[in-house]
């Protein structure tokens, strides 16, 4: 099915590609040699390096912010009172929108870039891990309570653990935020990153150029969820196959 | 002296008022069914015995001491099992021991026999969404057992379990129960039940929940189950217990809950 679905949309883009001409969509193993002689010259790796640093560090933080905060404010009642409206206000502005106040704040360094990313991850973390841990069956909470266990012990056997998927489905939406966020901030902050690189491209109007790193981009946010998908599995084999 | 007194005890929720002045002792080592319609508030009672609901008005002294939160020396089978999903059988088993400080292995070990003594051996492995509702029910028995508490609070354990596996588990506590002496409360709706495990039966009624007769189970122990029901006596006791449930008309349930509120 997936594969057939892929197998589609690759036909249908030669087709577009060759019926309008190159100008518009090359074909995509142009765009491929394309991105070949960019690795190869050395471009590609220049312009990646930066942006991988401020994708780990950003998205670093913001998980290990967003993990810890969320289980925390989901399991603590005035915490999540207090807490919900603000998360969602955030959570709805398009953080796009306040980009170029960060950089005016912060300047136009990579460390507002590193903000960015983490601003891009740590809400969906946040606020997937909160409603995981609100979600968790109470009668098991209870259950462990009925043998005297104390409220850590109620964390790692019951909370964490039953939060565990939501927090995976937090990660996977996170880490994909992270590595738009990642893009916009060279957009914005430019200079330097691979989001440099595809506005490099673009203001010449080399939407091949542009298209390749477009492409790894995709792959890279393909691979996250699936990496993702399989630890999920992993580590929650009792939720059987799905 | 694990004994179980419970003095003018109400409970209320919000405005549903569930039992008023309740009063029961058990005694150490003493076997107590309670026998009850569904609605009186058998699990209730139980919760706060266990220390896991509060009461309204009224004391539980167990042990000698108030109940307000769980005790170690007491374990409560909960009618809706309650497994942990994350954990296999084995592990579910030796949770409440985990709890009570043992090491892993140590409390897999001592968590061993009670998975055979409630036929799940070769089982140990499996998850619980791998398990039938009776077997889950069964972890969840082991589990409380393990723990060796010296009051065993349990609602409707075999409740979930087909008549066949429900008479061996019978048989199976009824074993352990004459090995190793234990306060039982033992809530269940099946008459025969109550009559073949317990040395009381609490019968209750329901609108307001209240306690209408504590009958003696006159048996000798050790049991055996088969002969009890051939005898004589048996008969007249079931048919005692069959009136005192009977008297609770059959929709009571219905409109107490219809108006609860
Ligand atoms: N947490 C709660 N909040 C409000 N009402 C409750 C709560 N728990 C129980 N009740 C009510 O208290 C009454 C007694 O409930 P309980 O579960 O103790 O009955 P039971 O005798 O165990 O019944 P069953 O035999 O069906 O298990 C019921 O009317 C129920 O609706
Ligand atoms: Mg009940």
């Amino acid at each position: 099915m997936r594969f057939g679905f892929a197998a589609f949309v690759l036909a249908l883009w030669y087709f577009i590609a060759l019926t309008l001409g190159g100008l518009f969509l090359a074909p995509p193993h142009v765009i491929v040699s394309r991105l070949g002689q960019s690795i190869a010259s050395g471009e590609f790796m220049q312009y990646l390096g930066p942006t991988a640093f401020i994708l780990a560090v950003g998205a670093g933080l913001g998980v290990a912010v967003g993990v810890p905060f969320g289980l925390l404010i989901g399991r603590i009642r005035p915490l999540y009172w207090v807490t919900e409206a603000p998360i969602n206000i955030f959570y709805t502005t398009p953080l796009v929108a306040l980009i170029p106040f960060l950089l005016v704040i912060v300047g136009f360094n990579y460390q507002s870039k590193i903000v960015i990313v983490f601003l891009f991850t740590v809400l969906p973390v946040v606020i997937n891990t909160a409603s995981g841990v609100r979600t968790v069956d109470h009668d098991l909470v209870e259950l462990s309570r009925s043998f005297c266990a104390k409220e850590w012990t109620v964390w790692r056997d019951v909370i964490v653990p039953g939060s565990l998927p939501a927090i995976m489905t937090g990660l996977r939406i996170g880490l994909i935020h992270a590595l738009v966020g990642a893009v916009l901030a060279d957009f914005y902050a430019g200079a330097s990153g691979f989001g440099y690189l595809i506005i490099l491209y673009s203001n010449r109007f080399d939407i091949t150029g542009a298209l390749g790193p477009v492409f790894v981009l995709a792959a890279a946010g393909a691979a996250v969820a699936a990496l993702l998908k399989t630890a999920q599995r992993r580590l929650s084999p009792w939720q059987g196959e799905q | 002296m694990a004994n179980v007194d419970i003095k003018d005890l109400s409970k209320h929720f919000g405005s549903l008022g569930v039992f008023d002045d309740i009063n029961l002792h058990v005694d150490d080592n003493e076997f107590v069914s309670i026998l009850g319609p569904s609605g009186c508030g058998k699990t209730t009672l139980l919760r706060i015995v266990a220390g896991i609901e509060d009461t309204t008005a009224g004391s539980v002294i167990v042990a000698g001491e108030e109940s307000r939160k769980p005790r170690p020396d007491t374990a409560l089978v909960f009618q809706n099992f309650r497994l942990l999903p994350w954990r296999t059988v084995e592990d579910n088993v030796a949770y409440g021991l985990r709890l009570r400080g043992r090491s892993k292995a140590e409390a897999r070990s001592l968590a061993q026999p009670y998975v055979m003594m409630v036929g799940l051996a070769g089982r140990e492995k499996k998850y619980p969404y791998q398990l039938s509702g009776g077997m889950q029910q069964r972890v969840g028995l082991a589990r409380a057992l393990a723990v060796q508490p010296d009051i065993l609070l349990m609602d409707e354990p075999f409740g979930a379990l087909d008549a066949q596996t429900r008479e061996l588990m019978q048989d199976e506590l009824l074993r352990i129960w004459s090995a190793d002496r234990k306060t039982v409360m033992f809530v269940t709706h099946s008459i025969d039940e109550a009559i073949v495990l317990s040395d009381r039966v609490v019968v209750m009624q329901s609108d307001p929940g209240r306690i209408v007769e504590h009958i003696p189970v006159p048996f000798d122990r050790p049991r055996d189950a088969a002969a009890m029901r051939a005898d004589p006596r048996f008969t007249t006791l079931r048919a005692e217990m069959w009136a005192l449930l009977r008297q609770e008309p059959l929709s009571s349930d219905m409109t107490h809950r219809a108006t609860g509120e």
